[in-house]
């Protein structure tokens, strides 16, 4: 019998494994990634700014040119390199505590300026990479190592929505929130990487993707209770879909 | 007193912000720079945009100036009360030291500096803007000391200002070096 | 062809920088280095490049991270608040390597300090690093507004031939100052192609390049083997000092920058009041003239540091004069007042040599 390839490793992969935690959502996401970039047909032009934590490594996985920083300076690396190669497709991919805590500055101000690049941006409710501690997107009354009584919001305030924030600025062309916790959303997940960064190769303006990603060694959760947690707490915290698609922006300048 | 022939004029000017020191060493700086092989200007003022001590030191000089900054310069040239004292210690003996005195009451008690008593605020008023006291000091201290000739910073207004700033105020800038350098040869001993 | 004009320290800098064909600028406002700013956002877009204003001296030093990355000329410019604040970024860039020049106004004291005045008190923050993780800059100390607009283009030479950080270290005083200057474009050897810049595949025959930790993704030994090489290299073949009549002089003076120019005056009028005395100027900060100082110490009976500090040069200079003669130190307590706009004159230093010889 003929055996055909229906599924192999994406071309743009280096290695032959990640270094994820089983059940993580972050090495589906990354597959979502490559598929994008394949069919833009963007590699060669690609560039991708990774950041601290769990995403550090990916500038080793991809097949494209990649930097990073840690402490979430991602969108103003990538600001510099997409002012002096506009031709090129820059993209982070960051941790929601690089984008709402510590690098929340860079990442603000990178969508103020109406920076034509897109953010890949990781919720997974918690800081992953250094165990497990409070993020700003932590859900209130979830025990974390830095709140072990569960987050209180009076006291660690409110969980943030970068995609709901970054849709009232001007210069945001697109802004969405999605999950990968099942095959459905998968799809929907792609779709939303792919307008993204249509988005930029339109030169239309700032693109942010959101994507909800399980931590089960941090939640203390089974894989499989991880896609239960994001049906039943996150996505109550954390509405997916978009939030801001529009395909051009006023730039006009009043003269003084 | 300094004759043309010298290789060096050091003059520092100092005043309140806004009563335009800087703009009297950099005209100076600029048109000196037309006749002098090496110029330095060094400004002082405070990180705020009004109200400070603002003080100013212009090098024009033939041979290489060591340093733009000087304790005991040559000229000081005082358009505020409040420094007088400090820079009348500091010229050097058989310095000059030019005081406006419209605004400045107290007199110089050193006796081996040669000091110029000008109504530069007066003249300037009488000129139609106070705030060109900065080039009546600047057109007397020409006169005083014939660094370069009042030409030479005429030249520099047209550069810098000419079709930037109304031709009325222009002309008012070069009367009131004119008059500054009527001041103090009125005042000339030789 | 060499063309005249007058300029501040400031505009000279940003002159030298696009002379040197850098079209990249990433700045934040600051006093006292806010002309440098000003100056390139005018003329940057007249020459097809880029002035953008960052968000803050830390993102501004992330975006000459990424901007050198691009393998283009790259700088930004700061005082010494906003310098602290890029310090994470300068560390991450001598981990990649990352060439690039920050012009480094320097401002008086610790926290705000004076708020934008004369101050010579980054000098341990600019050549111990500054930053985490053991590593160096080179660090360029010019004197006149001349050497502003030359050693401006010369740090874009070095970082590129060494792929490291260039700091320019002016202060208030050189930044403000205003001299003629030869508009001369200077002549360096040829340099490596940026093979590793990082520019889509498609313009590199697609090979990708990937600017990460060398210390996760390579050997830890070999990372600090390769550095501290290099750093060998530059200390052979880079170290600079300027010997102003210290030949044979009983005091020799060390001072750098803004305080070398008060310090030559004081050396010439100590000259012509017929005392020995020269200047040895460290026009590298980093690498430091350790030899140099070393050797005209054996051949003086005293040292004279001069620095607009409490003393952190002096530490250098001790360290290399290795008692073989005594080192005063004329500090931060000689300026002429005790207020912000107190600066250490010539005539205060001439006073100090007399007391000394």
């Amino acid at each position: 019998m003929d055996r055909q390839l229906i599924y192999g490793k994406p071309g743009l992969l280096t290695g032959p494994s990640l270094h994820h935690c089983p059940g993580c959502h972050y090495g589906i996401i990354l597959g979502v990634l490559f598929e994008v970039i394949e069919e833009l047909d963007i590699g060669g032009r690609a560039i991708a700014v990774t950041g601290g934590g769990c995403t550090a490594r990916w500038a080793r996985y991809l097949d494209i040119d990649t930097t990073g920083g840690i402490h979430g300076p991602g969108p103003a690396i990538a600001s510099a390199i997409k002012r002096i190669y506009p031709e090129s497709i820059v993209f982070v991919a960051q941790g929601d505590g690089e984008q709402g805590a510590i690098g929340l500055g860079y990442f603000m101000n990178s969508a103020l300026r109406a920076e034509k690049i897109t953010i890949m941006g990781f919720n997974n409710a918690c800081f992953g990479t250094t165990g497990g501690q409070m993020a700003p997107t932590t859900l209130l009354g979830m025990k974390t190592s830095t709140s072990p009584l569960g987050r209180n919001p009076q006291t660690e305030g409110f969980p943030f929505h970068a995609p709901e924030l970054i849709a009232t600025i001007k210069g945001t062309a697109y802004a969405a929130r999605v999950s990968v916790h099942t095959s459905a959303n998968r799809q929907r997940a792609k779709a939303a990487l792919k307008t993204a960064f249509q988005k930029q190769i339109d030169g239309v303006g700032f693109s942010l993707v959101e994507f909800i990603a399980a931590c089960p060694p941090n939640w203390h959760l089974s894989p499989g209770d991880c896609l239960k947690f994001i049906e039943e707490k996150m996505l109550v915290e954390f509405p997916l879909g978009d939030f801001k698609n529009v395909d051009t922006i006023d730039y006009s300048m009043p003269v003084f | 007193m300094e004759k043309k022939e010298s290789l060096l004029f050091q003059v520092t000017i100092t005043g309140l912000g806004g009563q335009g020191a800087l703009l009297f060493g950099q005209l100076l700086a600029e048109a000196g720079a037309t006749r002098f092989k090496n110029v330095s200007f060094f400004p002082q003022y405070a990180t705020v945009m009004r109200g400070g001590e603002s003080e100013c030191t212009v090098t024009l000089s033939e041979e290489e100036i060591d340093s733009p900054l000087v304790f005991e310069p040559q000229t000081a040239v005082v358009m505020a009360a409040p420094q007088l004292k400090q820079f009348e210690k500091r010229v050097v003996s058989g310095g000059m030291i030019f005081i406006d005195s419209s605004v400045i009451t107290e007199k110089i008690e050193r006796r081996d500096v040669k000091v110029f008593y000008l109504p530069a605020t007066r003249a300037a008023t009488e000129l139609g803007d106070t705030r060109v006291a900065n080039l009546v000091f600047l057109g007397a201290y020409l006169a005083a000391t014939e660094a370069i000739p009042i030409e030479a910073v005429e030249e520099i207004l047209d550069k810098r200002f000419k079709g930037r700033i109304k031709e009325t105020l222009l002309s008012l800038n070069k009367k009131a070096l004119r008059a500054g350098a009527k001041l103090v040869i009125g005042k000339r001993e030789d | 062809m060499a063309e005249w004009i007058l300029s501040s320290g400031n505009e000279a800098a940003a002159r030298g920088a696009i002379q040197a064909g850098c079209k990249y600028f990433f700045g934040y406002p600051i006093t006292p280095q806010n002309e440098i700013a000003e100056f390139l956002s005018e003329e940057l877009p007249k020459i097809g490049g880029v002035y953008l204003q960052s968000d803050g001296e830390g993102a501004a030093a992330y975006m000459l991270f990424g901007g050198a990355l691009t393998g283009q000329r790259v700088m930004t410019a700061t005082s010494s608040p906003g310098f602290s604040l890029m310090h994470e970024a300068i560390s991450h860039m001598a981990m990649v390597e990352a060439p690039a020049v920050i012009i480094e106004v320097m401002r008086l004291g610790p926290g705000a300090g004076t708020g934008g005045q004369q101050g010579q008190t980054d000098y341990r923050q600019m050549t111990k690093g500054g930053g985490h993780g053991a590593y160096r800059n080179i660090v360029l100390a010019p004197y006149t507004v001349q050497e502003i607009f030359d050693f401006t283009q010369l740090a874009f030479y070095l970082a590129d031939k060494y792929r490291i950080l260039v700091i320019v270290a002016t202060d208030f005083i050189l930044g403000r100052m205003t001299e003629r200057v030869n508009l001369r474009s200077l002549n360096f050897p040829p340099l490596p192609a940026k093979d590793w810049a990082l520019k889509g595949k498609d313009q590199k025959d697609g090979k990708s390049d990937h600017h990460m930790s060398a210390l996760v993704f390579g050997g830890i030994p070999e990372f600090f083997q390769h550095q501290t090489e290099k750093h060998q290299r530059i200390i052979e073949e880079e170290t600079r000092v300027e010997n102003y009549q210290a030949e044979n002089a009983r005091l020799i003076i060390i001072a750098y920058g803004s305080t070398a120019r008060a310090a030559r005056r004081a050396v010439n009028i100590a000259r012509k009041n017929g005392l020995e005395v020269g200047l040895l100027r460290p026009i590298t900060l980093w690498p430091f003239p350790k030899e140099a100082i070393k050797k005209a110490a054996s051949r003086a009976e005293k040292v004279l540091v001069v620095e607009d500090s409490p003393g952190e040069l002096v530490e250098d200079v001790e360290a290399a004069v290795l008692e073989q003669v005594p080192v005063h130190l004329l500090g931060i307590w000689a300026r002429h007042h005790s207020g912000p706009s107190g600066l250490i004159y010539p005539e205060r230093i001439f006073q100090e040599i007399k007391a000394l010889i």
